[in-house]
């Protein structure tokens, strides 16, 4: 429908102007401001101003004619300062004042009224589609029914002749000027702020233009009415589009064709040329996501041609239905694909979005996202998740956030483990675009992976021995040309058949699921690899710690090697290392049995850096000592006892100096390293003089060496009389060899998670003070004088002074 | 005893690098003294300063060894480390390897390592470098040269070779003799 409108509209404003034309020939000077004053008017309307009433427009065109550029601006200039000059003139008369902006308002307001509920489509174009002649007829009799007092006096101007009397044409309605007031409105309303969610962004309106105008007419039009008028547009919209979406849910297959006009509206610019609201893009973006959330099927549309095969007719409707569907839901992700876009800024892209543009955006990228979740399998979800992950490395958190929360739901909810896989691969590839200037936080969602019970070893193995098998049984069985085409049919064809059953072969997820892990070590590897000193490495760490369980042992040596160089490495933070070290730990205690190695070097940095964690600045890094520590503990029956008992010693020592929910975690641990290894319990013992030779060296960077056999965990003593009651129950439970029940079943990470202080909240609580006991403590501090002489002096003194001050002095 | 000549000295230096590093200089710059290399008979001793002096007392041809004997020169003129030397070569060897229990004694009578008694190994280990060997229970018990890295040894063959054995503690009784 709209189409067909805009053609008429165009064809008659042509026609308009060659008139004028024909008839202003001669009068070539006239030409630029002659088109301005008719373009202020309703397209429609035009001839039957110029055929009813000649004389008036001659004589709008004459003083149009004599005013020119300066004479205007003279003229708008004394009245801004005299407004009085006005006051009894109705003010959208000012001369001169009619902008452009005006004209695009007038066009706007117009396919409004035309444009009903519904269906819509039709109803305007029908007025528009008669012949010019007809609109001609028909907007004589409107003039003939207008009553003269459209007529209006303006200001006199000065011409060569003599002064000019002036008078113009009356813009009628009033609904008219509430459209023109919406312009000011912007302004007035990022001061009020309304709680209307859609009155965010009214800057549909806003071009240059229009806030330039705005200043001339904020003094004549009050906020109310803007905001009256432009809630009257949101509310008509609203209206149109809530119509057009429930009688489409209520019958999807012959409804379908209500998208349109929803797509239509998400456009920038309506179809005459205006700026559509925001608000209602955003409406109808909302909106159709909803739709086609409700409407799109689990399935994906496979098409084929069927043109020369005869087809039942059901069949037919429905194919043609689905190919339809999928044509809007095509333009609806383009579309929202533009308007994300903006979110990305190109390379040297400088422009400023406003802020407006930039919510519709999100707006536009969070409906991506929810089809992307809702429709995983449909059609375009590749081409979805491919505009949607490059966000993730977008400059505003907000849209981050919103991609890492979608890609979450994916991984979560998949268990084809096809998208997954388009997804990971997809940040694969950012990553190696991006490489060390992507964000940290692009690859947060990459830990949500689901990667289970996945051996790549077995995968491997079976692999080999499914090789050498092939081998084998091809020399046994020499199959003719024939018979090997034949059998990859009946593969194919096998393989058609499991794809048509409705359950998820495991096999098939389970392969998706490897390549998937392979993905993700590979991103892994390479920032460890190319990118070691960016801010990426933690993230990476963090990924290898949590997936660990899967970590390939082919790669183990490379891994080390790479670690041990990056621990040795000096720019690289003392954090990072420490991860670094905790990820050896965490695959070797995650490989068991399989690697019998002694990670020697990195225990020898673990040992060395555990005191610079301190209960300051470094307290977060104790989490990765003793998670570190705690991986030790795991695989302890392939540790030295001596490695064993120095990290005993120095996990006390670490107690010491950590806050309370540390010193506690601390202790935690010491307790399970001495189940674990009764080198370590003999430490504990009292009269453990057993060691032998040699003499505790705490400055030696050498667990191995610095002969911890010999030390004695004095610091649990000190820890016994700890200003936490828990550490101190603990501590001397552990002198005792036993643990305090509570403190048994948690992990030491638990145990530094739930005793953490730092968000004020107490464990156990606080007791409240008892008030006898702190009556007693104030009577026993009371001074103790040393020196007798001294008390009785001070007595004295204090005595002869008079203690009543008073107050007049 | 006599000073080892340059190229001796370089050879011996580079025997011993191969076991424990760059902790060689840790061998001399003892916090007790140093401690020098002396040569008697193609023999090589590690000897404190302050017994060298003493041991310069006594007429070289009634002296049969002062100090402890690390290893011997060949007539090629190889440096070959004896097992008197563990003590002071265990402490500071960056690879080691435990071997099982059961496989002690297979290591003790001279044999080689293999894979199938491996118990556990230092990671990062490359080929041809040399290892110090100890019991689960942490006890050095000899040294040999790593034959394969760590990486290749979790694929090896069970009965393959791991560590070539070079000396073992068996050897103060089996070779009693010759060690000096």
């Amino acid at each position: 429908m709209a189409k067909k409108g805009k053609i008429k509209i165009s064809k008659v404003k042509r026609n308009n102007q060659t008139t004028n034309k024909m008839r202003k020939k001669g009068q070539l000077k006239l030409q630029r401001h002659r088109t301005h004053v008719q373009k202020q008017k309703q397209p429609t309307q035009q001839p039957t101003v110029e055929y009813s009433s000649e004389s008036e427009a001659e004589s709008e065109d004459q003083f149009g004619d004599m005013l020119d550029d300066e004479e205007q601006q003279y003229l708008m200039s004394r009245l801004s300062k005299q407004p009085t000059l006005l006051a009894n003139i109705p003010e959208n008369e000012k001369p001169g004042k009619r902008s452009r902006k005006r004209k695009r308002e007038k066009k706007e307001k117009y396919p409004k009224p035309t444009a009903g509920t519904g269906s819509d489509s039709g109803a305007e174009s029908a007025g528009l589609s008669d012949s010019d002649s007809e609109v001609e007829d028909k907007y004589e009799k409107e003039q003939a029914e207008r009553p003269a007092k459209k007529m209006r006096p303006l200001l006199p101007i000065k011409t060569k002749e003599g002064l000019m009397e002036r008078a113009e044409e009356c813009e009628d309605s009033e609904s008219e000027q509430e459209e023109e007031e919406q312009k000011p409105d912007k302004s007035k309303q990022t001061e009020k702020q309304s709680d209307d969610e859609d009155s965010e962004s009214d800057s549909g309106m806003d071009g240059t233009e229009e806030a330039e105008t705005a200043g001339d007419e904020e003094k004549v039009v009050t906020a109310v009415e803007l905001m009256a008028a432009r809630r009257d547009k949101l509310q008509h919209d609203k209206l149109r589009i809530g119509a057009l979406c429930s009688s489409l849910l209520e019958n999807p297959e012959k409804k379908l064709k209500n998208l349109f006009p929803i797509l239509y509206l998400m456009e920038d610019r309506l179809k005459d040329g205006s700026l559509n609201l925001i608000s209602v893009r955003k409406l109808a973006t909302v909106s159709a996501f909803e739709v086609f959330k409700d409407i799109l099927p689990e399935y994906m549309i496979r098409h084929q041609d069927y043109s020369n095969i005869k087809l039942k007719k059901d069949t037919l409707a429905l194919y043609k239905y689905e190919k339809e569907l999928l044509e809007f839901y095509k333009r609806y992700l383009q579309r929202l694909e533009k308007a994300a876009g903006v979110l990305r800024r190109k390379k040297g892209d400088t422009r400023k979005v406003d802020e407006h543009t930039m919510s519709l955006a999100l707006v536009s990228l969070r409906c991506m996202c929810g089809l992307l979740v809702a429709r995983p399998h449909f059609n375009y979800a590749t081409n979805i998740a491919q505009s949607v992950v490059p966000h993730l490395d977008c400059k505003d958190p907000r849209a981050r956030d919103t991609v890492t929360e979608c890609c979450t739901n994916v991984f979560a909810e998949d268990n084809k483990g096809d998208i997954t896989l388009i997804v990971v691969r997809l940040i694969n590839q950012l990553v190696k675009r991006r490489n060390e200037r992507l964000d940290p936080s692009a690859l947060d969602c990459l830990l949500t992976l689901k990667i289970r019970d996945i051996d790549m070893d077995a995968e491997a193995e079976i692999k080999h021995k499914k090789k050498q098998e092939e081998k084998h049984k091809k020399r046994i069985v020499n199959l003719s040309k024939k018979e090997k085409k034949r059998a990859k049919k009946l593969k194919e064809v096998e393989r058609e058949l499991l794809e048509t059953q409705a359950q998820e072969s495991e096999m098939a997820r389970r392969k998706q699921l490897t390549e998937v892990t392979k993905t993700v070590f590979h991103i892994y590897f390479r920032l460890l690899k190319t990118a070691p000193r960016s801010k990426l490495l933690a993230a990476a760490l963090n990924g290898l710690a949590k997936f660990t369980h899967v970590i390939n042992l082919e790669y183990y040596s490379d891994l080390v090697a790479i670690l041990a160089r990056l621990i040795s490495d000096e720019l690289i933070g003392a954090r990072e290392r420490l991860l670094c070290v905790r990820t050896v730990l965490a695959v070797l205690a995650g490989a068991g049995d399989a690697l019998n190695v002694d990670p020697a070097k990195f225990h020898a940095y673990l040992y060395v850096c555990m005191l610079n964690s301190h209960a300051g600045r470094t307290q977060p890094d104790s989490k990765i000592i003793l998670e570190s520590v705690s991986q030790i503990c795991a695989r302890a029956r392939r540790v030295s006892a001596a490695v064993l008992q120095a990290f005993a010693k120095r996990v006390a020592t670490l107690a010491t100096q950590l806050q309370h929910h540390g010193a506690l975690a601390c202790i935690a641990l010491l307790h399970h390293l001495a189940q674990q290894s009764k080198a370590v319990s003999t430490l504990l013992e009292a009269d453990s003089e057993a060691g032998g030779s040699g003499r505790f060296d705490p400055t030696l960077p050498s667990p191995e060496h610095c002969n911890a056999h010999a030390a004695g965990l004095h610091e649990l003593c000190a820890l016994a009389r700890h200003y936490h009651p828990t550490v101190r129950a603990a501590a001397s439970h552990v002198l005792r060899g036993t643990l305090p029940p509570e403190l048994n079943k948690m992990t030491p990470s638990q145990i530094f998670k739930a005793y953490d202080g730092s968000e004020m909240a107490f464990k156990p609580a606080i007791p409240p003070p008892k008030k006898g006991d702190n009556q007693t403590k104030k009577i026993s501090n009371t001074h103790a004088w040393a020196q007798q002489s001294f008390k009785v002096l001070c007595e004295t003194v204090e005595n002869n002074v008079p203690m009543v001050i008073s107050s007049k002095t | 005893m006599k000073v080892l000549s340059e190229e001796r000295t370089r050879i011996l230096f580079e025997k011993l690098t191969k076991y424990i590093g760059v902790n060689v200089k840790l061998l001399i710059d003892r916090p007790d003294g140093t401690y020098c290399f002396r040569e008697k008979k193609d023999r090589v001793y590690y000897i404190s300063e302050r017994l060298l002096h003493l041991a310069q007392t006594v007429k070289p041809d009634n002296l049969i060894a002062a100090g402890t004997c690390f290893g011997k020169f060949t007539k090629t003129n190889k440096f070959r480390l004896h097992i008197t030397a563990l003590t002071y070569i265990a402490p500071y060897a960056p690879y080691k390897i435990w071997v099982k229990p059961s496989a002690e004694q297979q290591f003790l009578y001279g044999h080689h390592i293999i894979k199938s008694g491996l118990g556990r190994i230092t990671e990062n280990t490359p080929k041809h470098h040399g290892v110090v060997v100890y019991t689960m229970s942490d006890i050095p018990i000899g040294f040999g040269v790593a034959s394969r890295t760590t990486a290749e040894c979790r694929h090896a063959d069970p009965l393959a070779t791991i560590v070539f054995h070079q000396a073992d503690v068996g050897e103060y009784i089996r070779s009693e003799d010759t060690l000096t």
